[in-house]
């Protein structure tokens, strides 16, 4: 299949599934119906369903899933680690430690989601700064810092987790292990998504010969150095601005670049709009499935996300093991 | 005009000399060996030569112009490198790879892509590497040789004047090792520069007319190959013994092994 074909495929997957995800629940609607509410707001039970409730917590599951994916593609590439993930250089760990924090003090709304964002970005400077002392190779040298630093992260939400009482710990589980429940419309993080797969689409010549490694890169004429600064702060924001909408959701990230090349989309001009649609379905299903499967109970979608995902990995990889 | 230039060039590694106040100048059509013991600094010079590394003084200068003052992608429009050692993180056919040795010459807008040309030139390459039957093949199934082949025509795609190989023979069976050095120095070098690291003495009086060697001490000679490689500096070169094996019009440098 030409990437051209895989790509379209992947649009109608992606369309397929939000329409899927809107009608099915409590209340089940005709995707015709739901077309048609979308298309015409009214003011009936039905229609306000779709538009306040279903449409928001759809547009953020795909919105979550995208911003994931691309940042996984993003990080894989720097690192040259096809085992990379958002969360790896400690940017979920920063702001996780924030967001718990500020649970912790009452906190409410706009303020969790900011504090989230405030504990990513210094972790993200933290790793940073940190990784430029000392010489050697640089590649390498964040990947250490930003395993280490995540690896602090992990002690301190331990830490926030044994202090806080039986109350509070049920919805700090659910955000750590990702929640996507009482979505809003998620305008600001659409716009961080488009934005920043536009910057990534256009760095993807740049990525192509990155992830053939950096010395291939320079000898190409790019410029390893400056392009590590900007996919490293690139993939951050992707990844804090997921962070902040719906906590830890994991393996989206991870799996969907990884899924993608081994379906055999090498070059990122087709890759990152590819992890768009493909992350962007993957999630919005997975929610789908943890808010049926036992409803009226609400499943975490971290939980899907990995249930799913762990054995549609593993048949692919031994499938393209065969070919 | 000479190629490329190096004027009152240093370099040092760590406190070692490796290259002391070193002048020479590259023309097109030449093909130059530079010759050393191990950890003499042959790639520094090489990764210098191409932009790519620091000197501690002097400078490179691309076509009278130095090498810093050029925009990067037009570096690599001239100059072309292939390391010594390359590590495959992700799969790529073969095919892909030796286009992105095109990468410098396509334009960075916005929606510039590959042309027929682009393909043609890539092709090309990976015939004049023997590598067409492997154009659908992932590179990370190749054997050490087929991949070495790769990038070569990933340099020979790039299409640079001059053509810089770090130990381009390693992994090469005994046939390739002969037809790609033949291919570089006979068959398509018009106007084109090749510098090359290379450890085989026989191969440089075979395929090249000038050489570099780098001394211990930080000191350089640099001229034609027959003025220069003598089996005398060979020997202190090397610090070992050198026999000579003469048949028919080859004569051959070996180390001494008693």
């Amino acid at each position: 299949m030409t990437s051209r074909r895989q790509t379209s495929l992947l649009f109608l997957v992606a369309v397929a599934t939000a329409l899927l995800s809107i009608s099915i629940g409590s209340v089940h609607v005709d995707p015709g119906k739901v077309l048609n509410s979308l298309v015409f707001p009214t003011d009936d039970t039905t229609s306000l369903v779709i538009t306040q409730l279903r449409l928001p917590r759809t547009l953020t599951a795909f919105t979550v899933g995208a911003l994931l994916a691309v940042a996984g593609a993003l990080l894989q590439v720097l690192l040259r680690n096809p085992l990379a993930d958002p969360y790896i250089l400690g940017v979920s760990g920063g702001a996780s430690v924030a967001m718990l924090t500020a649970m912790l003090l009452g906190g409410v709304g706009a303020w969790l989601g900011g504090s989230a964002i405030a504990g990513s970005m210094v972790s993200v400077l933290l790793v940073f700064g940190l990784s430029r002392f000392g010489r050697g190779n640089a590649q390498l040298r964040l990947l250490l810092t930003g395993v280490i630093v995540a690896a602090g992260w992990g002690a301190l939400i331990s830490l926030l987790l044994s202090v806080s009482s039986a109350r509070q710990l049920h919805g700090m589980l659910f955000w750590l292990m990702g929640d996507l429940a009482g979505s809003k419309l998620p305008i600001s993080a659409m716009v961080v998504l488009v934005l920043g797969s536009a910057v990534a689409w256009r760095l993807a010549r740049a990525l192509n010969l990155l992830a053939r490694g950096e010395s291939f890169a320079a000898a190409l004429g790019e410029r390893p150095a400056r392009l590590r600064t900007v996919i490293y702060f690139l993939a951050s924001i992707l990844t804090a601005t997921a962070v902040s909408l719906a906590g830890n959701i994991g393996f989206v990230g991870l799996v969907v670049p990884h899924l993608l090349r081994l379906a055999g989309t090498t070059d990122h001009r087709w890759l990152i709009p590819q992890c768009v649609l493909l992350g962007g379905s993957f999630l919005v299903l997975a929610d789908t499935l943890a808010r049926t499967l036992v409803a009226p109970q609400q499943l975490p979608v971290g939980v899907i996300t990995a249930l799913v995902g762990v054995p549609l990995f593993l048949y692919l990889l031994i499938r393209s093991d065969k070919q | 005009m000479s190629l490329l230039g190096v004027n009152h060039l240093t370099l040092v590694a760590g406190d070692k000399m490796l290259v002391s106040d070193l002048s020479v100048q590259f023309e097109a059509g030449q093909s130059w060996a530079v010759l050393g013991p191990n950890g003499s600094g042959k790639t520094t010079l090489l990764n210098c030569l191409a932009g790519l590394h620091p000197a501690q003084a002097g400078e490179v200068q691309v076509m009278e112009r130095d090498i810093n003052r050029l925009a990067h992608r037009d570096r690599a429009q001239e100059i072309g490198i292939v390391f010594q050692h390359y590590d495959d993180a992700f799969p790529s056919t073969v095919f892909d790879h030796v286009l992105a040795g095109r990468h410098p010459h396509i334009a960075s807008s916005l929606f510039a892509v590959e042309t027929e040309k682009d393909r043609q030139l890539a092709r090309d390459a990976m015939r004049q590497m023997e590598l067409e039957h492997l154009a659908q093949r992932s590179i990370t199934t190749l054997s050490g040789g087929e991949r070495r082949r790769v990038d070569i025509a990933v340099l020979l795609a790039q299409d640079t004047p001059v053509r810089i190989l770090d130990e381009p023979c390693n992994h090469l069976d005994l046939r390739h090792q002969g037809s790609v050095l033949h291919h570089l120095t006979r068959t398509n070098s018009e106007g084109k520069l090749n510098i090359f690291a290379l450890h085989d003495v026989n191969q440089a009086f075979s395929y090249c007319d000038h050489a570099l060697l780098l001394f211990e001490d930080g000191s350089v000679q640099a001229g034609p190959i027959n003025t220069v490689a003598t089996r005398a500096t060979l020997e202190q070169l090397y610090q070992c013994k050198l026999i000579e094996i003469s048949n028919n019009n080859n004569t051959l440098l070996l180390p001494d092994f008693d």
